[in-house]
């Protein structure tokens, strides 16, 4: 693993110069270490403003001892790796300064150069990775803080944005509902990435995807042995999203059971892990989402309304593709974009024909759809401009095909009626019934569309 | 007492780099006079602190050297004084030290 800088900083806080110098060679006999030597506790903390990445503590010095030094290094930076060299083989010394901080303890009698090697090498590894976590908390933020994946021109979603500004800079609950497919988790993290919380972690349960046996250990973690297979403690999702973000998905389907513990939970701010006696104070922000509605489960008494009320706070609506017009090429465009470099292909626009069809289509399956519509239609396109047959609409969800054909309003209104004909066996009075008109008017269509195909026969 | 140094350390690591075993050997017959001066400074004073941590110092040194019953000597005369900073034999020890790092003095030499 490739450090994550070019060159690793390294000082050595040695009053013994011999050893000093012993220790720089050995350190220096890698060239990606740039090692300074410093005599005092004091010398070292005046340089570091130079960052260094790693320092070596000898832990007896002149002027300080090595537990104030480490303590110093620490409040300045405490990614810095600090490794305690001591002359003597003191365990409660070098358990005392791991508590404190230290990365590593060394007596200087065990201070090769594989050891030092070693240690320096684990120490790289996890400066490595820090930089590397770090690195990917920004992109995710910057990510969702730009609105990357919020994209949208329509008057519905311009609505949503102007929700997700006032739900980011407050700590309400959100409740977000929308079809499956709309983005819901994206603007739930769009929320918690553009808010005071972002800094810590988001984190994110779907509800239905968890058993319901299982799910509330889940939520709130269990002690060990608090059942069979509970072989080891467990932190709940609500102690993992302390000081950041939970996001309940499908909220909806969450056993009636559970629902009393949840509403418990939400309103003393405090769970107990199953099997625990002890009760845990958490601070997490909660976003609910679903795609029913749950006024609709109140009624049905599928859904406690005091936790439905506890849980609406500031809701937002996501509208289903269909309803967001001209969204649906600012968005094919985006996931366009996204797949040709995702996958190093060359760029390619979409053709007229392939954005005709594409207005026409209803996305049943909304943008998830749409996204896996344009992935494949890259693989198919032959050129640099994605046509109409490029584009394949396979959703499992019929209807959707029924606005791909240009047709007149009594072209639809016939296949409308030969549709329910065919699924209930041509009864004309159980058609008439659903479609809410006569039967006779059912007749005349039948009658005028027959007459029609036989003219266009003749003709 | 064993007095003369063994560089199997100093050799290993550097894979018999001359120039750096030289240096080595060089900064000890510079710095190893100061820390002596100090535990001289302690015995007139009778600053058993002083004498321990310049004890203590010596060691990594001594260690890197080879000279593994002069390291032990000084570890003795470090953590006796830890428990007993009056011990009626500091003194003695202290100046037996001194004598025995005078005498590697010239070996030291002879090598470079």
């Amino acid at each position: 693993m490739k450090p994550a800088t070019d060159g690793i900083r390294i000082f050595i806080v040695e009053d013994d110069l011999l050893f000093a110098k012993t220790i720089k060679y050995i350190l220096t006999l890698n060239p990606d270490h740039e090692v300074s030597v410093f005599k005092t506790g004091m010398e070292c903390l005046n340089n570091l403003h130079l960052n260094p990445h790693i320092v070596s503590l000898d832990y007896s010095l002149p002027d300080m001892t090595g537990g104030e030094v480490l303590r110093s290094i620490k409040a300045h930076n405490p990614d810095i790796g600090v490794v305690i060299l001591s002359g003597q083989q003191d365990v409660a010394t070098a358990v005392e300064l791991l508590q404190k901080g230290a990365d590593d303890y060394l007596t200087k009698d065990e201070a090769n150069k594989e050891r030092l090697f070693n240690i320096v090498e684990k120490l790289k590894k996890s400066i490595f990775l820090k930089k590397e976590v770090e690195t990917l908390k920004e992109e995710l933020s910057d990510k969702y803080q730009s609105n990357e994946h919020m994209k949208g021109n329509s008057p519905s979603m311009q609505q949503v944005f102007k929700l997700l500004e006032k739900a980011a800079k407050s700590n309400i609950t959100v409740s977000i509902t929308g079809e499956t497919g709309t983005g819901k988790e994206v603007l739930a993290k769009s929320i918690h990435y553009n808010s005071a919380r972002k800094k810590s972690k988001f984190v994110a349960i779907n509800v239905s995807a968890i058993p319901k046996d299982l799910l509330e250990s889940e939520l709130f973690g269990h002690e060990k042995g608090a059942f069979t297979g509970a072989t080891t403690r467990k932190q709940g999702k609500f102690e993992l999203a302390n000081n950041g973000t939970l996001f309940l998905d499908e909220i909806g389907e969450m056993d009636i059971h559970l629902q009393t513990k949840l509403l418990r939970a939400l309103q003393e701010r405090e769970i107990t892990r199953i099997g625990g006696n002890e009760t845990i104070k958490f601070d997490a922000r909660i976003l609910v989402a679903t795609h029913k509605n749950l006024s609709d489960l109140v009624g049905k008494g599928h859904f406690r309304e005091d936790l439905y009320y506890r849980l609406l706070g500031l809701p937002i609506h996501l509208p289903p593709l269909r309803q967001r017009g001209n969204d649906v090429l600012v968005l094919a465009k985006h996931f366009l974009n996204m797949t040709t470099k995702e996958n190093k292909l060359k760029s390619m626009k979409l053709g007229q024909t392939a954005k005709d069809k594409l207005l026409s289509y209803s996305f049943p399956g909304n943008i998830r759809e749409l996204k896996a519509i344009i992935e494949l239609a890259t693989i198919m396109c032959n050129g640099k401009t994605i046509q109409r047959e490029d584009l394949q609409f396979n959703s499992p969800k019929k209807v959707s095909n029924f606005f791909l054909e240009k047709m007149t309003l009594r072209e639809y209104n016939i296949k409308i009626v030969r549709h329910y004909l065919k699924k209930h066996d041509n009864s004309i009075p159980v058609v008439a019934k659903i479609l809410g008109i006569g039967k006779t008017t059912i007749y005349r269509m039948l009658k005028e569309d027959e007459e029609i195909a036989k003219k266009n026969m003749k003709s | 007492m064993e007095l003369t140094l063994d560089l199997t350390y100093l050799n290993q690591i550097s894979g018999g780099d001359k120039e750096f075993i030289n240096d080595i050997l060089k900064t000890f017959l510079e710095e190893m006079p100061k820390d002596i001066k100090k535990i001289k400074e302690g015995l007139n004073n009778n600053n058993n602190a002083l004498i321990g941590k310049m004890a203590h110092k010596s060691k990594a040194t001594l260690h890197l050297l080879g000279l593994e019953e002069l390291k032990n000597f000084a570890l003795n005369i470090e953590q006796t004084i830890k428990k007993d900073s009056k011990h009626p034999e500091i003194h003695n020890w202290s100046k037996q030290f001194i004598s025995y790092i005078e005498k590697v003095y010239p070996n030291i030499e002879n090598l470079l």
